[in-house]
């Protein structure tokens, strides 16, 4: 299955502020056990669509620079409700720093006005060209597909 | 092998803040794994393999856990609530915890709440002084 885990970008401020949201649909594979009589998004993948999120807001405000964009870290995460089918997960996440080679997030999540996690992440990024040049090219699809992508969600 | 309840307390605490990357202070005895210490599903595995290290017993995920069970059979659940069939048997499968708030509204958005520090505490102290 396709892998990404927002929907919409609703709100980019370049290197300061992002807002995305998701839809939870029951299509997604991962709700047939989780679980089958409460289908509800597994915390790890609420951290995920943060993650992600944050990425956007990385590549547009670095000019995709880097391909590769992971989480290095997550502190004080708290999961405080449940995102159910037919829901919508607004994600709303502030940068306290961006740099080229990394990046500090506060990420909060919300179903409407309730409130559904929280964290601190801190994001490293790369390019595999960094390792060994002849990764180069394969940087350069990752980049195109990430910039494709930022399109797609409208950041 | 017998512990003291304050004991126990230490260890269990070590053993959160080490699965859940929390600190000391964050680990009170009425935190909730997941609205306070961010646990969720798939570090419920992970403090059960913890703690049957630390204290050197066997723990049935279903008895410290027992709610992903729950969760995957309609029997237990209907609209959102426990049926009382699932009330009995979750009931039964984790008698160290006080149910009297719970079980005037079974909802599942609020099972959540039943699972705290001071629950595992307990448990581990049924477990290491009834052997």
């Amino acid at each position: 299955m396709r892998f990404i885990l927002l929907d919409k970008v609703t709100e980019l401020v370049v290197a300061q502020r992002i807002t995305t949201v998701k839809a939870l649909s029951l299509a997604e594979e991962y709700l047939a056990d989780h679980f089958a009589t409460f289908p509800v998004l597994p915390g790890v993948l609420m951290i995920e669509a943060l993650v992600q999120s944050a990425g956007i807001l990385v590549h547009v405000t670095n000019d995709f620079r880097q391909s590769i964009i992971v989480l290095q870290e997550a502190r004080n995460v708290k999961y405080k409700s449940f995102v159910k089918p037919g829901n919508i997960l607004r994600m709303e996440l502030t940068a306290r720093s961006i740099d080229e080679q990394s990046s500090s997030f506060l990420a909060a999540g919300f179903v409407d006005d309730r409130p559904v996690v929280e964290g601190r992440f801190q994001l490293r990024h790369f390019n595999l060209a960094d390792e060994n040049e002849k990764w180069a090219q394969t940087d350069e699809k990752i980049r195109q597909e990430m910039r494709y992508r930022a399109r797609l969600l409208g950041a | 092998m017998a512990m003291t309840r304050d004991q126990i307390n230490e260890k269990v605490k070590e053993t959160l803040m080490d699965a859940l990357g929390v600190d000391d202070d964050e680990v009170t005895d009425d935190a909730t794994l997941m609205g306070d210490l961010g646990a969720e599903s798939i570090d419920f595995l992970d403090i059960v393999f913890r703690l049957e290290k630390a204290f050197g017993i066997k723990i049935p995920r279903e008895e410290l856990f027992p709610a992903e069970n729950l969760l995957n059979d309609s029997a237990y659940v209907d609209h959102g609530k426990l049926t009382g069939a699932g009330l009995e048997r979750l009931k039964s499968q984790m008698p160290h915890v006080d149910f009297t708030e719970f079980e005037k509204d079974p909802d599942l958005n609020k099972m959540p709440d039943l699972f705290r520090v001071n629950s595992i505490v307990t448990y581990i102290e049924n477990k290491v002084n009834a052997a």
